[in-house]
């Protein structure tokens, strides 16, 4: 649900990172945050709570292009993908307007690419929203790990539906922001279309 | 050959034609645990029949595992592999793709009773000079038949491993894996018997055979 600012004529969107802890979601965020032009950004923000170390909340703002007279604005987040902490992702998906999964292809954590996923089904039905009708794209970051699964597997098991998705290496800034221009595609897509 | 797995003493029958001439780590599909096996050890008469552990036995369970070589470590590595605080550091060889496969055969019940040639145990422990490793078979996808539950006590399990891994693999080195991350083994199973309910959580082992399998590489510690 994004929200339109009449006096500064923008339209504020707000595009979720989601994935099982430690799978690069802030990685991504950080990446694309260095590679913006100073003047289209504002201040990305950690918010590191308890343990001091998942509970990220990352703001970025990134102007693309105008829909209907209105400048769009993006709003980046990351949620704390610890399973542990559901209360604090469950807000940050509040007035989602787009969600990008990070899941991890190391074969390690493909149970928690799993469960990350039922996880962000179960929290989207708490405001009543379907993954099917949200801007949606899969990243299968790390793929430079040793023990990576094979893409097909990742699809197979993670992405049945068939939604968009981009291999990643966020460390290194690969699928980056081919995954975000595709989020933010959608994204803009479902602003012209109401 | 008749192989004993040190961690829970279940024999398996091995191919001898099949086991390379190399010590090799592998994993016993009863406990999960890693031993080692000296395929340079001369082969035993095998005087006592095995019951159970024909080699044309087909077994439904998974088969014992030959240990991959340590890949590099890395950040983001979880490769499951024990190492036996009997074996020297591992030197593997480059083992070649199309390396036969080597796979203990799993009994169809229980592990047998009768008495079998020590042979290979003893030589291990005259500590190799040199663990070589080859390749089972490919990883069992048997994570496909696994249920919410189980799912969910892994990921809480691998968060643990994935958040704590320099002091799991201390912890694991010196043997005091429930004393270091007792605390957060504790939160996880809060947080999953909430999930599962108390009676599915008590009445399966899934949270336990997460820890032993992911946190404790296969040792049954927990």
């Amino acid at each position: 649900m994004s929200l339109i600012n009449y006096s500064s004529r923008e339209i504020n969107c707000k595009i979720v990172y989601y994935g099982p802890g430690l799978g690069g979601k802030t990685t991504n965020i950080q990446y694309v945050y260095e590679k913006l032009a100073p003047e289209t950004k504002g201040k990305l923000v950690t918010l590191a709570t308890e343990m001091d170390r998942t509970l990220f909340f990352d703001f970025l703002p990134l102007e693309l292009g105008e829909v209907k007279g209105f400048k769009t604005r993006f709003h980046l987040y990351t949620v704390p993908g610890q399973v542990y902490y559901n209360a604090s992702r469950k807000l940050i998906l509040r007035g989602v307007d787009g969600l990008v999964f990070v899941a991890d292809s190391s074969e390690a954590r493909f149970d928690a690419n799993i469960e990350a996923l039922y996880n962000l089904h179960d929290n989207l039905k708490e405001y009543d929203l379907d993954l099917k009708e949200i801007p949606f794209v899969m990243q299968w970051n790390k793929r430079d790990m040793p023990d990576a699964l094979p893409v097909e597997e990742l699809v197979e098991e993670l992405n049945p539906e068939g939604y968009e998705h981009f291999e990643g290496i966020a460390v290194k800034g690969v699928g980056v922001f081919d995954t975000l221009k595709c989020v933010a595609k959608q994204v803009l897509r479902q602003l012209q279309a109401t | 050959m008749i192989t004993t797995c040190t961690v829970c003493q279940a024999r398996y029958r091995l191919e001898a034609a099949k086991v390379p001439p190399r010590v090799l780590r592998v994993r016993c599909p009863d406990c999960g645990g890693v031993f080692v096996l000296d395929g340079t050890a001369p082969v035993a008469p095998e005087e006592t029949p095995v019951a159970g552990l024909e080699t044309g036995y087909s077994a439904p369970a998974p088969a014992a595992q030959v240990e991959q070589p340590a890949p590099p470590v890395s950040a983001y590595d979880d490769v499951p592999v024990a190492t036996p605080a009997t074996v020297e550091p591992p030197a593997p060889e480059p083992v070649p793709e199309d390396e036969p496969a080597v796979a203990a055969t799993p009994p169809a019940s229980a592990p047998v009773e009768s008495p079998v040639s020590e042979a290979p145990a003893a030589v291990v422990d005259t500590a190799p000079a040199a663990v070589a490793t080859a390749e089972a078979e490919p990883a069992a996808p048997t994570r496909r038949r696994r249920s919410k539950e189980e799912m969910l006590a892994r990921a809480l399990v691998s968060d643990i491993l994935v958040y704590n891994r320099e002091l799991r693999d201390t912890a694991l080195a010196e043997g005091n894996l429930l004393e270091a991350l007792g605390a957060e083994i504790k939160k996880s199973w809060e947080l999953y018997k909430e999930k599962v309910t108390p009676e599915v959580a008590n009445s399966t082992n899934h949270f336990r055979e997460a820890l032993n399998e992911i946190l404790a590489e296969g040792e049954k510690v927990f």
